[in-house]
């Protein structure tokens, strides 16, 4: 009877392992912000937590307000972006000190989302904004996996749901975002990226002994559109901003899959060889036996 | 030592099954409950952990089980070893069930499953997308494992009592049988870029995997310990068959198949940790607390199944060999419940543990599957080592396909 | 309560004022100072028995806008019972006694010593204190003087507690606190600051009644403010505030967020700076009557280098998230760990893996026989 060679195993391998090469190929080439990007600067050091930005935001997408399910439905505050917030203002804790923390989606300039969505329900418009189209999603929630920031969110009570966050207000065209529109300390700025990043180095760099030096999402996770500075005391781990690596985080995903299935080659040649090696077989069979290998 | 498959007969509405097409029951209820009310009524599935345990579960570890018809098709097709037929369909039919199963699970998972046509229209396809790709492929491939029951199917149907039926079964099974090269083919290439995708849906998520289970090579790891699910769940499945109905096992069969997912355990063992050492990461095996349990709860499962398998003897042994079968479900399992769910952290402060509602239907689902698998086994020619006398009783209790009396 | 048949009680019976009324004053009174209800009652003993403490008033720079709040309460007509609440024995605007008369007064009072030094107005320091002279007394020496024979010193108004207006910039007389100049030289007495301009009254009749009744001053903060005044800033208790918090602003006078009472914080209101009780205690025992009641964003006026500093309209970050509650966290607790749910899954678990265990073995055992 037929024992299995050291050979036999090795082709086994190989056939299960030419899915999963991965580093050696190319990494996919990042996708960087634009200068004329549109994008937003939060100054947490200004933020006074009036919440203008947040019932803005309500206004402008017309969303409901929340209700607490835990207290029975009274009308509440969220505890975070949810299905129906789009924008939310949190408090931090730093070092001896607090902050108020906007949280959004920051319209990264190499979306995670963007790319692992199946039918580019998510996808880039002009100016960079990271726009939802709920014609082509599924709800399979996948944005949700692939988000370092967590921001997309589901709307887990309807039998009609969709997937909730900000979209810059793109919406009301040149008005820009309502939230910046409103905010009473100018804490959150609307506009280009590049002048945004330029007023945040502006600032960071004239008060050393006050600014953490750094601009979060100058080159976070590849870059975001939303950028943010922050006093010393209240770190940008502490504002609930993730330590992200320069990289975008699809480059990974996108380099293994495309790497494996470039043109589609690895797939084509697997499903030949067996085919061929189906036909040869029977071949044989039928010229050794008369009668084909019924299946 | 081949033996034809036939029908099992027998009974069809035995208190088992009734039991079964109440879970089926049950299943329908929560699925108009979602339906009606979204998908958080019932299920505890929330923002933080968008994919609770129907991801993993139902279509991941199912088609992980149902992964034996591309085990068994792999070592039968790829090298030829015609040996291995007598097990071929039974592991087919599982397959189906189980990829219809996932499917179906999928189906019900997806917020706005009315907009599935998208992965039927090209025109809207982000090719960056790895999750596009699992979900064609596992449609395509559920196609294709129905199409590969075709034969047992019309074998069955070449018998029927109505010409018209038999004629049509007999003029379809040759035309079949010639496309068969082409459809096995498919079967091949089509879990093998679906199965390692499953795992390469979380490449992405770097920054909110635990370091011990992120890697570029989830792909690699998820393909080949799908194989030795595969290997696992033919065995498993072959045992409970057998006990359930007491058809005969081809031990040596068994024993011959099972000394590649041996290879294949150690091969992973070897593969997880020479990655985990290439990135320096060793030494967080013992440091990550209940994050290192796991991680060596996995790798024992595959390390005591790799080890135990070289042993001719062990094989030889029904019931050891049926142990490492599970063995092998369950590292797989574990694997990949580990990958979605407790590697995962979106961020601190979220939590997520299932509803028992959402644990039913995971059950209630695999009752489905159970019951058109015994149906099929007891109406069509599906298993092996069944007695003569066994096939030529018909099935009662339910009007059976193609008119026997 | 009937030996309460003081001349206190027969005035005030004859002034339309009963003394239910009178209990109730001082009843309040002891309210806005944070004692027990019964202080209040003891205050009017000690007020019918004729233990009146000695007040001497004293008027630098100001506009004796404190002096007229406290006569500006006009229901009950309790300026005619303060001063039977107290014996005031100096009073530059109160007195119909001028010249040497009036300085005579102050010659006695002193000499008398242990009174409660009001002081309203400040002082100035350049060039010695020229800029403010009274009865040929500079204010320096005058204050200096009449804290040395004090039992206590209180400071009404913000000029007196910190400079206020007059010490506006440029500030060209150089004007201060009291506490100031009592710091420099080196007076160490019990010192209260009740800032405001004017200072609400009742900050006032508190905090000397409970001198006068315990001999005890109110808890006080480290700018000596009596905590149960200026503990908490306007922005605390401001009745606006669901409209902060809703972030409905009035951005211009008499636009639409105006007319509806919105928060005036776009406007400059100062109240998350600045610590008094004017959102509860308001003016003129009129309710509503005080500036952000009416529409004018609070202006800081008890808060140095806020009031009289910033401008009017110029809105300041604000430092302390006050009721921190109110504002969910950056990584709040969000979904659970059904107990029941854990325990089925552990089951349920169990039961598969001792199923197979079961079998294998069983299994086994057959296949060796």
């Amino acid at each position: 009877m037929t024992t299995f060679t050291r050979r036999d195993v090795l082709r086994v391998v190989a056939a299960t392992g030419a899915a999963a090469v991965a580093d050696v190929a190319e990494a996919r080439e990042p996708h960087v912000a634009k200068p004329d990007d549109l994008g937003m600067l939060f100054d947490s050091t200004r933020c006074v937590g009036c919440r203008a930005c947040q019932t803005a935001c309500k206004e402008a997408n017309e969303l409901p307000y929340d209700r607490h399910a835990v207290s029975g439905g009274e009308y509440d505050a969220p505890l975070d972006l949810n299905g129906t917030t789009k924008n939310v203002i949190k408090l931090a804790h730093g070092e001896g000190d607090t902050a108020y923390m906007k949280a959004q989606c920051m319209h990264c300039a190499d979306p995670a989302c963007v790319s692992v969505c199946m039918a580019g329900a998510l996808h880039k418009v002009k100016g960079g904004v990271v726009a939802y189209e709920k014609n082509t999603c599924v709800g399979c929630r996948y944005c949700q996996i692939g988000c370092p920031f967590n921001v997309p969110k589901f709307q887990w009570f309807t039998a009609v749901p969709v997937i909730v966050k900000c979209e810059l207000c793109r919406h009301r065209g040149d008005k820009g975002a309502a939230c910046a529109e409103v905010c009473p300390r100018s804490a959150v700025v609307y506009g280009k990226r590049a002048e945004l990043l330029a007023e945040a180095k502006r600032r960071v760099a004239a008060a050393p002994e006050k600014y953490e030096q750094k601009v979060y999402g100058e080159t976070d996770g590849g870059g975001t559109n939303v950028l943010y500075v922050t006093s010393r005391k209240v770190s940008f781990a502490a504002l609930g901003l993730p330590t992200l690596p320069e990289h975008p985080l699809p480059q990974l995903s996108e380099t293994v899959q495309h790497g494996i299935y470039k043109f589609g080659i690895a797939p084509i040649a697997l499903w030949t060889a067996v085919t061929v090696m189906q036909l040869r077989a029977r071949k044989k069979d039928e010229a050794g036996h008369g009668h084909g290998e019924g299946k | 030592m081949t033996a034809h498959e036939r029908p099992l007969g027998g009974r069809i509405l035995t208190p088992f099954f009734k039991l079964l097409l109440a879970l089926c029951g049950v299943w329908v209820v929560l699925v108009v409950i979602r339906l009606l009310f979204g998908l958080g009524a019932v299920s505890a599935q929330n923002d933080g952990y968008a994919w609770g345990i129907w991801k993993p579960l139902n279509v991941v570890t199912f088609t992980g089980i149902a992964a034996g018809a591309y085990a068994v098709g792999l070592v039968t097709y790829l090298f030829n070893e015609g040996e291995y037929h007598p097990v071929i369909r039974s592991a087919v039919m599982a397959g189906a069930m189980g990829y219809t199963l996932a499917g179906t699970s999928v189906l019900i998972d997806l917020g706005r499953w009315w907009n599935l046509w998208v992965v039927f229209w090209p025109p809207v396809w982000n090719l960056n997308s790895v999750l596009l790709e699992v979900a064609i492929c596992v449609m395509a491939y559920t196609m294709v494992l129905w199409v590969e029951i075709g034969p047992s199917v019309l074998e069955k149907l070449e018998s029927s009592s109505s010409a018209k039926v038999s004629g049509a079964a007999r003029r379809l099974l040759p035309m079949l049988q010639r496309a068969m090269p082409f459809v096995i083919a498919t079967a091949i290439l089509l879990p093998s870029m679906h199965q390692s995708s499953l795992g390469g849906l979380f490449m992405v998520a770097e920054t909110k995997m635990h370091p011990l289970w992120h890697t570029s090579w989830l792909s690699g790891l998820f393909l080949l310990s799908c194989v030795t699910m595969g290997f696992g769940a033919v065995v498993v499945i072959e045992n409970l068959t057998a006990m359930t109905w007491g058809k005969r096992i081809d031990q040596k069969l068994l024993a011959r198949l099972n000394v590649v997912p041996a290879w294949l355990s150690l091969g992973y063992v070897v593969l997880r940790l020479g990655d985990l050492a290439a990135k320096g990461r060793l030494g967080l095996i013992a440091s990550e607390g209940l994050y290192s349990f796991f991680f060596l709860l996995e790798l024992a499962l595959f390390l005591a199944p790799g080890l135990l398998l070289l042993s001719p003897r062990w094989r030889a042994n029904r019931g050891k060999l049926f142990g490492t079968g599970l063995l092998l479900l369950f590292g797989g399992a574990l694997y990949r419940f580990d990958t979605y769910l407790v590697a995962y952290q979106p961020t601190p402060g979220w939590h997520y543990f299932p509803y028992v509602r959402e644990m039913l239907f995971s059950v209630c689902l695999a009752a489905i599957g159970v019951t058109v698998y015994v149906l099929f086994v007891k109406l069509f020619p599906i298993l092996s080592g069944v007695d003569e006398a066994a096939a030529t009783t018909p099935p009662r209790g339910l009007k059976a396909a193609g008119g026997a009396e | 309560m009937n030996d309460m048949g003081s001349e206190v009680f027969a005035r005030a019976e004859s002034t339309g004022v009963s003394r239910r009324d009178f209990i109730k004053v001082c009843s309040a009174a002891a309210a806005a100072v944070g004692l027990p209800a019964w202080a209040g009652e003891k205050m009017a003993e000690n007020a019918a028995k004729g233990k009146k403490p000695s007040v001497v008033w004293l008027h630098f720079q100001e506009c004796t806008g404190c002096t007229e709040s406290l006569l500006r309460t006009s229901h009950p007509d309790v300026g005619a019972l303060i001063l039977d609440l107290v014996s005031i024995d100096y009073h530059e605007t109160l007195f119909a006694a001028a010249g040497k008369q009036i300085e005579a007064a102050l010659e006695t009072a002193k000499h008398a010593g242990g009174y409660v030094l009001v002081v309203e107005g400040a002082i100035p320091k350049k060039q010695d204190g020229i800029y403010c002279i009274v009865g040929g007394k500079k204010a320096v020496d005058s204050l200096v003087e009449c804290a040395q024979q004090a039992a206590a010193i209180i400071c009404i108004g913000s000029c007196a507690s910190w400079g206020g207006v007059p010490s506006a910039a440029p500030n060209p007389t150089d004007a201060v606190g009291a506490p100031q100049i009592l710091k420099e030289k080196g007076i160490d007495k019990p010192i209260v600051t009740l800032p405001g301009c004017p200072a609400n009254p009742y900050n006032l009749l508190g905090t000397v009644l409970q001198f006068a009744t315990f001999g005890t001053l109110p808890k006080l903060d480290e700018k000596a403010r009596p905590l149960f005044a200026y503990g908490r800033v306007i922005h605390e208790d401001c009745p606006r505030r669901p409209h902060f918090d809703a972030g409905r602003f009035a951005a211009v006078y008499g636009d639409e967020g105006h007319r509806n009472g919105h928060c005036l914080y776009k406007l400059g209101c100062k109240g998350p700076q600045t610590h008094a009780n004017c959102s509860l205690l308001h003016f003129c025992e009129v309710p509503g009557a005080w500036p952000i009641g009416i529409g004018h964003p609070c202006v800081g006026c008890t808060e140095q280098g806020v009031g009289f500093n910033v401008p009017i309209h110029q809105n300041l970050p604000i430092d302390k998230p006050t009721a921190p509650m109110a504002y969910p966290g950056t990584n709040e607790p969000q979904g659970a760990v059904g107990p029941i749910a854990a325990g089925v899954a552990g089951l349920a678990i169990g039961a598969v893996v001792g199923a197979g265990f079961v079998a294998s073995k069983k299994l086994s055992k057959e296949e060796e026989q």
